[in-house]
Formats: structure tokens, C-alpha cells, sequence
């Protein structure tokens, strides 16, 4: 308690010595007086008596020295004057300040922006109450997750002892309209019990019921929706009388039930989620004929939401979803592929893939961070040099280690800190061209900001970074002989060499690092390069799509008026000037859709672990996308619903599954897409669906004339613009029916730069981080190049003047550079190896351990040390033997 | 301490400088007039020792200073006990006694 109180002293007399100094003067002036009062009260005489008084007081100005340091500031009032003698000093050398200063507040920035992106996608933990208990489990197979059907979720619920409570999701967009106003949103199905699982409560009204999962269970027969805080303010106007209001989604009245708090707007997805409906509207017989809540094949939800039992373990929980699977299996044979049960933490789920690679960009940040003190640190220890008769001096006059080392660390201390306040306004900048780079699908984009949080971890980073590059030189200025300081101002001698040496290995360092980082650009840039330009078996260019989902309730699911918009669609785009095809399609090549089925080639066996990709598509669309046929015949416009079902496959299934034979002819039972065998027509051209696939999946395309689907992409091979085509489609649209909107317009070309979108994002980042790190060790490598020379100016002169060409000079000068570079490149090279392999999971087609990924940035470091040693090799070759010698 | 007289321990002259307080608040000089008299003149205290050690108590909290108003009208500098000066003063007069007694035990022997 009496520190505290001490400690609160002092801070209040900071700033006060002048009036503590002129207090004791009073103070003593008035002791004196009165002591000589006394004196000659007693009969010495006045002059002696004042004579006798001063002397009792004896060394006034030690007493003061006491007095203050009892009284006074202390230490506080000593790092003040400290901070700013180093504050002028870092004035008068400005150009040196300000490159430092810059290069920290770069990297710091960077940082910071990172750590922001990183905090708010992975770090920060989901808002529900004891989220650590909150799994998410989805049905597999050795291949990967999927979904969960219906019936699985149910048979989980019924069999599970380790989780309390179970419910099912799925996101989703759909049309919702409000007073004749309708949009397309994000929202979500769920089981009624979502939110009680959550223990979320709802803004206003109430949560779902749980016979609201029935068919029809709804208050009053109507059907309950729940909406979001954010649609509640911004399209209902925040209104008070809001339960009880209805939206129409897809066509179908809704009541609204609730309003759900923003934060709590489970499931989590880039974009958020506005409404959900319970699981009876899968069950609603226009929607597949009523058969999702017991297709076991047909894993339609996102997955299951469970919350642990209070007291069981993740791992017996585990071992339960085991048997659970195993028994759901023997009791179901060959009703789906993905028979097993994967089990994720809520967050690991959300973040877990995005979480792979920004620990990668964190890491790199970091290592830019490094090498930027290391920078400082070089550039401090070459200033420290320089200063060492400075040190010298205030030692021999009494300076105490301990001061001159606080002195050190406090200037470097405060040159962070000044990084630390520049970097603040940049890491905003920062952060939002993160934002905008970053792959659209990243969870919790929008919630990523500069805030507080991140704004401390700036300033903490700036301080830690100005101690530890401070804390080098710091070093070296404590074990010193104050009398080699004194003399040897000008010339390298021994403490001197050590900091030399020290500081080569510091760039050394830094060059390593940056090789790295190149070699983790070069690498990346290699393989975006690869996938952009590898052939995929069709034509994206000047091909833009849209996408049209007709609302069930006024098209049926699988009725002719699905079928007749989709052919009054295509004959109205058909006679419009500027089009060279059009055709429709379930999906967009590389939009990230997928659909895939088990199937049946007639005569062989049955097997239910092999699935198919699949795609419905019209009598066009190989023409619009240029896929060449390899045998056989395309759909045409006949293969309708009066005609034989067809299909056509790539020419991987017919490898894969009719090696050798001839496919045409063969007849194919597909577990989705009709019921009555298809027979194969023809066999075209493999095309890779997805970005990275190195083969083609094998594929099979049955006509969409004979198993209609309400959603459709509209693909269009046109010269026009991308603003031209969406102004002819919106028009044909209208044409066929006003009240069906199309959506995404898109370019092909821009799904497929989508598609890669993590890869361009990390591409983009290794570009700055690398570019940045160069700039930084070359700065060093000219910093400290040119001290050495300039100490060994007077070296150069004898040298010239004993018969020294000056291009000898310069070679020495260069050579000592590009050795310090080699060195640091080749163990860089070494380094980046291991390094980049961290990344194979993003690259395509690229080996990290390849020699000729090192050939590029090697040679661009090598040419960039170079030019840094240029300038002081320079300076070398330039010397005059007389001034220099002279000079001292 | 003046030739003759032995030096006095630095915590020893705290406790005599709070305890002259504790009989009244009295400006510096006056406590070291007020020392020599109760001892009667078996001490005397330097101003050299007299100012550092006020200071250091004062730094502590154990007594207050303000500037006021002397007898001959000057102004000078007061110093007064406080509250906690008061408790530290009792410990320390324990202290004292226990270290005395424990001293003198060894010497009697």
C-alpha cells in the first residue's frame, strides 16, 4: 500500500522540481535565520552568527540532491528528459527517422490488419451460450463430408446418450416479398428446436414451437416464419406490431412468429441470415412429392447441431456416434454412400478451413514483422556505432550503465511507438483491401474492423518491436572501454567489428526470410498462373449466365409450365441480335454447385458407394459451351417427355465404368434424375467442373425436357458486354413472366477467378508481404553497407593513393554485399522448402520442392542486393586519397 | 553528531523525528531544537541528516507538511504527524524496545 502511495507522490510532483528546488531554499533560508537568531541571542555577533549558521548546513547543493530524490519525480522526471533528448535526436538525423519509421509502421501495419482478419473470422468464439459445447455433425465417407438426411438426423436423435439435444439447418435463398416489393435473401430451414438449443431468446415474439415441425402445425394453420433483427429494421420498418405479419416466401404466405437477434443469426455464412422456416416445409408435397423427411439418400440439411450432455466427453461421445453409425447402417443397407458420422466443434466447423490458410498468412506477417526489427535493430546498432564517443563521455562524467541502457531502450522504445501511431491509420487501409481481396464465401467477413482490440495489439506489437530491436544495441552499448570509445571515433576497432558482424548477421537474416516469402509468392503465382491457363474442356469466355429460380407456387415442381417458361425463355433470347447461343443448365461450370447420384449400369451389379457428378442441361448447351462430342449424339430437341429418356456422358464415365466398351446403347437407372432407364446417346469431351480437379469427374447429362427443375442457370455465348446482356435478359425475362427475377449475372470468366478465389487472395497477400520484406533488407543492406564504408574511408584513401583503381574499390564494396546476399539466399532456399510444402494444399500442379521455383526469386533478390550495394560500392570507388587520409 | 557524541543510526533518528512531532506540529528547525532539549543535549542532530530523513518520512506519509506562519512571523515550512504517522510510530517504539531488550540481554551475559 505505502508503494501505491509513494508511487502517486512522485507522479504528482512530475513536472515540479524547480518549486521543490525553491521550497528547500526557502526552507533552509528560513533555518539560517533563525539558528543565527539563537547565535546572537546569545551574544555572538551578527556576521558571525550568520557565518556559523550557513556553515552548520554544509553542502547545500548535496542536500538538494537528497531532497529531490526523496521528493521529487525520480525516475519518471529521468525517462522524461531522456525522451526527449531522444526525440531531438531522432529530429536531427530526420531522413534516417523517417525511413525506420516507415518501414516499422509498414509492417506493423500489416500485422495489425492481419490479426484483425484473424480475430474476427477464427479467434473470436461463437456468441451462444457455452458454445465450447455445440458440435455440428455431418454423415461421410472416406472421401469427405456431406450432408444429413432427414431420417439419419432422426434415428441420431433417438440413439444418442452423449448429446442432450439434437436439430438440423440448412441455408438457403429464396424470394421473399413484402408489399409487392420482393427480394432475393439468405435464409435458413430449421427444426424448431434450433434456438432453444442455442438458448437464444428472441427480440420479439416468440421462438418455433415443436409440432410446428408437422405439416400444418402452425398457429392457425398458417405457416411460421422467424425473421432476422436486421430485416426487421430495415424492410419492416422496425415496426412494434410485427408478430403476426405476413411475408410471402417462394410464393407461399408466411406468418411471422419472431424476431431473431443479429448476433445470433445461426447458421453463420458470409452473407446473413434473414428468415427461417421450420423443416415442415420440406415435408410440403409439392417439394419432391413430399419425400424428404424419408429419403435417406438424399442428405438435404447442412448437417446436425448438437449440444453436449453436461458431463460427457467429446472423445465418448465420439465413440457413441460409432456405433450409432454402424447400427444405422446395418439396419438401412445401401440406402446412401456416406454411412459414417463426422463430429466437428461449432467453430471448427465454421472456420476450420479458412483457418488453414490464414494461419498460414499470419505466419508470413509475422516473419515480415521479424525481419523489420531486424532491420531496425541493424540500423540502430550502425547509429549506436556512431555514438559510441557520446557514450563514452557521459561515462568517464559518471553516467551509470543502467542510465545510458534505459536511455537506449526508451529512444527505441519511442521509435516503435511512433511506428505504432502511423501504423493505426494504415492498418484500416489494410484491413479493408483484406476484406476485398478475401475469398467472398469467408465466414464473418463482415464483421472483420479495426477496433480497439486490434488497435492495442498494434501499439503492444510497436512497443515490443522498438524493445526487442532495441535491446541489440542496447547490448553492445553496455560492454564498452570508455577509453577505446574516446579515442577511436573515427576507425573500426574491436567492440566495433563485433557490432559489425552482428549486424551482417542480421541481414543475412532478413534475406532468408525474404527468400522464403518469394519463393512462397513464386510458388503461389506459379500455380494461379497453371490453373487459369489450364484447358478445361470448354469455352468460358464471352459466355455470362444468370441464374432463375421459379417459385413452386405457381410452377409445380417437375410440370410442363416449368418446362414451357424455360422454352419461352430460350426462344426469346434466341431472336435477339448479338447472341450466338443459349442454353440452360442446373449449374454453372465452376460456380461451386454440385450434384452427383448413384446409378446403375443395366446388366452389371448394383453398388451404392459409387456416385456420378450430374447435370440437367437443354439440347444446347454443349454448343454454347463448345464441348466436342467424341461419339455418338448430342441431346437434342426431340429427347423430350415423349420421347425415350436419354443421356449423354463424358468420356471419364466411360472409361471409368464401360472401360473399353462402346457406351452407346447401354442403358443407365439413375438413383436421381427419373426413375426409367436412360439410355446413353453419346459420349463428349471431359470438362474439369471444378477449379482445381486435375482429371475430369466423371459426368452424366440427362435433358432437362424430361426432368424439369424449377432452378436453372441461363447461359448465354454473347459478344455483347456483361451490362448489355443483363439488360437482354432482364428484357426476355419480363417477356415470359414479369414476376420471375434473374439473378447473379456473371461472366464465366468470373467464376472461374471465383473459383480461385482463396488461391488469388493468397497470392495477392505473398506478393505484398514478399515486396515489402525486399524493400525492408535492402534498405539494410544499404544502411549498413554505407557505414562500413564511410568508417573505412580513410582505408579506401590509403589504398587508392598506394595504386588502388577505383573500380577495385568497387568491386570490394559489391562483392561484400552480394555475399551477404548469397548467404542469406541460400539458406532461405534451404528454409523454403519445408516452407512451402505448408501450402501444397492451395498449389496446382506445382512440386514446393522444385529447383526452378528458387531460379526467380532468387535472381530478383540477387539483382536487388545489387542495387543496394550499388550506391555505397559507389561512394567507395569515388574516395579521394588526400581529403580522406587528411580527414579524421 | 558532533565530535564526542555517537552517531545515531538513520532509523533511530525517524523514530526520535516522530516522536518530537507526535508532542506537536513544529517546523524543522524547531524539531531539531526540541530533540536536543529533551535529551538534553545528549544528542544533537545535523541538518545535513535533519532535512533528507524529514523528507523521506514525509515521502512515506507518515507526516504532512504545510507551509504556515513561525512565532517571529516568518513563513516556514510545518511539519505534523498523520494518522498512519502515528501508527508507524507505535511499531517502531515496539521495534525499539524489543531490539534493546534483546541487545542488552546478549551484553549482560
Amino acid at each position: 500500500m505505502n508503494f501505491l502511495h509513494v508511487f502517486w507522490k512522485r507522479l504528482l510532483a512530475f513536472g515540479k522540481s524547480e518549486s521543490i528546488h525553491s521550497e528547500m531554499d526557502e526552507e533552509f533560508a528560513f533555518h539560517i535565520q533563525k539558528k543565527a537568531e539563537d547565535l546572537r541571542s546569545r551574544g555572538v555577533s551578527e556576521a558571525e552568527a550568520f557565518r556559523i549558521a550557513s556553515a552548520s548546513f554544509g553542502r547545500q547543493i548535496s542536500l538538494h540532491e537528497e531532497g529531490i530524490a526523496a521528493r521529487g519525480a525520480g525516475v519518471l522526471e529521468d525517462c522524461w528528459r531522456d525522451l526527449h533528448f531522444s526525440l531531438r535526436l531522432l529530429a536531427k538525423s530526420r531522413a534516417r527517422t523517417l525511413i525506420l519509421v516507415a518501414t516499422l509502421a509498414v509492417s506493423i501495419a500489416m500485422s495489425a490488419a492481419m490479426f484483425g482478419v484473424f480475430r474476427a473470422v477464427v479467434l473470436r468464439p461463437l456468441p451462444f451460450d457455452d458454445a465450447e459445447s455445440l458440435f455440428i455433425l455431418h454423415q461421410a465417407n472416406r472421401t469427405g463430408r456431406g450432408g444429413v438426411s432427414y431420417p439419419h438426423y432422426r434415428d441420431w436423435k433417438a440413439a444418442s446418450s452423449a448429446f442432450g439435444d439434437m436439430a438440423v439447418f440448412s441455408s438457403g435463398d429464396a424470394i421473399v416479398s413484402v408489399n409487392e416489393r420482393a427480394e432475393r435473401l439468405a435464409g435458413a430451414t430449421i427444426s424448431a428446436n434450433v434456438f432453444a438449443l442455442l438458448r437464444v431468446s428472441p427480440l420479439r415474439g416468440r421462438l418455433f414451437r415443436p409440432e410446428e415441425d408437422r405439416l400444418g402445425g402452425g398457429e392457425g394453420g398458417e405457416r411460421p416464419v422467424l425473421i432476422s433483427e436486421g430485416y426487421w429494421r430495415s424492410r419492416m420498418g422496425s415496426r412494434e406490431d410485427i408478430v403476426g405479419q405476413h411475408v410471402s416466401v417462394d410464393g407461399f404466405p408466411f406468418r411471422i412468429a419472431g424476431v431473431i437477434p443479429s448476433r445470433f443469426a445461426f447458421p453463420f455464412a458470409s452473407r446473413p441470415i434473414s428468415f427461417w422456416t421450420t423443416v415442415a416445409v420440406d415435408a410440403e408435397p409439392f417439394y419432391y412429392g413430399g419425400s424428404i423427411p424419408s429419403s435417406r439418400g438424399y442428405p438435404r440439411y447442412d448437417g446436425v447441431l448438437a449440444r453436449l450432455r453436461r458431463g460427457a466427453t467429446a472423445s465418448a461421445a465420439e465413440a457413441d456416434l460409432k456405433r450409432i453409425a454402424a447400427a444405422v447402417e446395418k439396419a438401412n443397407p445401401g440406402t446412401t454412400t456416406l454411412n459414417d458420422i463426422v463430429m466437428l466443434k461449432a467453430l471448427d466447423d465454421l472456420v476450420g478451413d479458412t483457418r488453414a490458410y490464414l494461419q498460414i498468412l499470419y505466419g508470413a506477417v509475422l516473419a515480415v514483422l521479424l525481419v523489420s526489427c531486424a532491420n531496425a535493430s541493424t540500423l540502430f546498432l550502425v547509429t549506436a556505432l556512431s555514438r559510441r564517443r557520446e557514450f563514452g563521455i557521459r561515462s568517464a562524467l559518471g553516467a551509470q550503465p543502467s542510465r545510458l541502457l534505459r536511455q537506449v531502450l526508451l529512444e527505441n522504445t519511442c521509435l516503435g511507438l511512433l511506428s505504432g501511431l502511423l501504423a493505426i491509420p494504415l492498418s484500416y487501409a489494410l484491413v479493408t483491401l483484406c476484406v476485398a481481396l478475401a475469398p467472398p464465401e469467408t465466414p464473418r467477413l463482415a464483421d472483420v474492423r479495426v477496433d480497439a482490440v486490434v488497435f492495442l495489439y498494434a501499439l503492444g506489437i510497436s512497443l515490443l518491436t522498438g524493445l526487442l530491436a532495441g535491446c541489440l544495441p542496447a547490448l553492445f552499448s553496455m560492454r564498452r572501454d570508455v577509453q577505446t570509445d574516446l579515442r577511436t571515433a573515427g576507425q573500426l576497432a574491436d567492440g566495433s567489428r563485433a557490432s559489425m558482424r552482428a549486424g551482417a548477421i542480421l541481414i543475412v537474416a532478413q534475406i532468408a526470410v525474404c527468400t522464403v516469402l518469394a519463393c512462397g509468392a513464386g510458388v503461389l503465382a506459379q500455380s494461379f498462373l497453371r490453373v487459369l491457363n489450364t484447358p478445361r474442356g470448354f469455352d468460358p469466355h464471352s459466355v455470362t449466365t444468370a441464374t432463375i429460380d421459379l417459385p413452386i407456387s405457381h410452377y409445380p415442381q417437375g410440370s410442363n409450365r416449368v418446362r414451357n417458361y424455360y422454352r419461352s425463355l430460350i426462344r426469346e433470347l434466341e431472336k435477339q441480335p448479338g447472341i450466338a447461343s443459349v442454353s440452360i443448365a442446373e449449374r454453372v461450370p465452376l460456380s461451386g454447385g454440385m450434384n452427383n447420384t448413384t446409378f446403375q449400369i443395366a446388366g452389371r451389379e448394383r453398388s451404392n458407394l459409387i456416385t456420378t457428378d450430374l447435370c440437367f442441361v437443354d439440347e444446347h448447351y454443349f454448343d454454347t459451351l463448345r464441348i466436342p462430342l467424341v461419339s455418338g449424339r448430342l441431346i437434342r430437341f426431340s429427347d423430350d417427355e415423349k420421347h425415350p429418356p436419354v443421356a449423354v456422358v463424358n468420356r471419364a464415365f466411360a472409361q471409368r465404368f464401360l472401360s473399353g466398351e462402346s457406351a452407346e446403347g447401354k442403358f443407365l437407372k439413375l438413383g436421381w434424375g427419373g426413375d426409367a432407364p436412360k439410355q446413353i446417346v453419346g459420349v463428349i469431351a471431359d470438362l474439369k467442373n471444378k477449379a482445381f480437379d486435375i482429371q475430369a469427374a466423371p459426368q452424366v447429362y440427362v435433358p432437362a425436357a424430361q426432368f424439369p427443375n424449377n432452378g436453372m442457370a441461363v447461359l448465354i455465348r454473347t459478344s455483347s458486354s456483361l451490362h448489355d446482356a443483363v439488360i437482354i435478359l432482364r428484357q426476355a425475362a419480363s417477356r415470359v413472366d414479369p414476376s420471375v427475377p434473374v439473378d447473379r449475372v456473371k461472366t464465366l470468366d468470373e467464376y472461374l477467378v471465383l473459383s480461385v478465389a482463396t488461391q488469388r487472395f493468397l497470392l495477392a497477400l505473398f506478393i505484398l508481404f514478399a515486396g515489402s520484406t525486399v524493400l525492408i533488407a535492402a534498405i539494410g543492406l544499404y544502411g549498413l553497407l554505407a557505414y562500413a564504408t564511410q568508417k573505412r574511408y580513410r582505408e579506401f584513401g590509403i589504398r587508392m593513393a598506394l595504386g588502388s583503381r577505383p573500380a577495385q574499390l568497387l568491386q570490394l564494396v559489391l562483392r561484400q554485399g552480394l555475399i551477404l546476399a548469397a548467404v542469406g539466399i541460400a539458406i532461405g532456399s534451404l528454409l523454403a522448402v519445408p516452407a512451402t510444402r505448408l501450402m501444397s494444399q492451395w498449389l496446382y500442379e506445382t512440386r514446393p520442392g522444385d529447383w526452378h521455383n528458387l531460379v526467380l526469386p532468387g535472381t530478383v533478390l540477387l539483382a536487388t542486393a545489387f542495387a543496394a550495394s550499388f550506391f555505397p560500392a559507389r561512394r567507395a570507388s569515388r574516395v579521394d586519397p588526400l581529403l580522406a587520409i587528411r580527414a579524421e | 553528531m558532533s565530535r564526542g557524541k555517537p552517531d545515531l543510526p538513520q532509523g533511530t533518528l525517524d523514530l526520535l523525528v516522530l516522536k518530537t512531532l507526535s508532542l506537536g506540529p513544529m517546523h524543522g528547525y524547531g524539531i531539531g531544537q526540541r530533540l536536543q532539549q529533551i535529551a538534553e543535549n545528549m544528542l544533537q542532530i545535523e541538518e545535513g541528516s535533519l532535512y533528507p530523513a524529514l523528507y523521506r518520512i514525509e515521502q512515506r506519509g507518515w507526516i504532512s507538511a504545510s507551509w504556515g506562519v513561525s512565532e517571529n512571523n516568518r513563513r516556514a515550512r510545518f511539519y505534523s504527524l498523520t494518522a498512519s504517522g502515528r501508527k508507524q510510530l507505535k511499531a517502531e517504539r515496539e521495534q525499539w524496545s524489543y531490539l534493546t531488550l534483546a541487545v542488552n540481554k546478549v551484553l549482560g551475559a
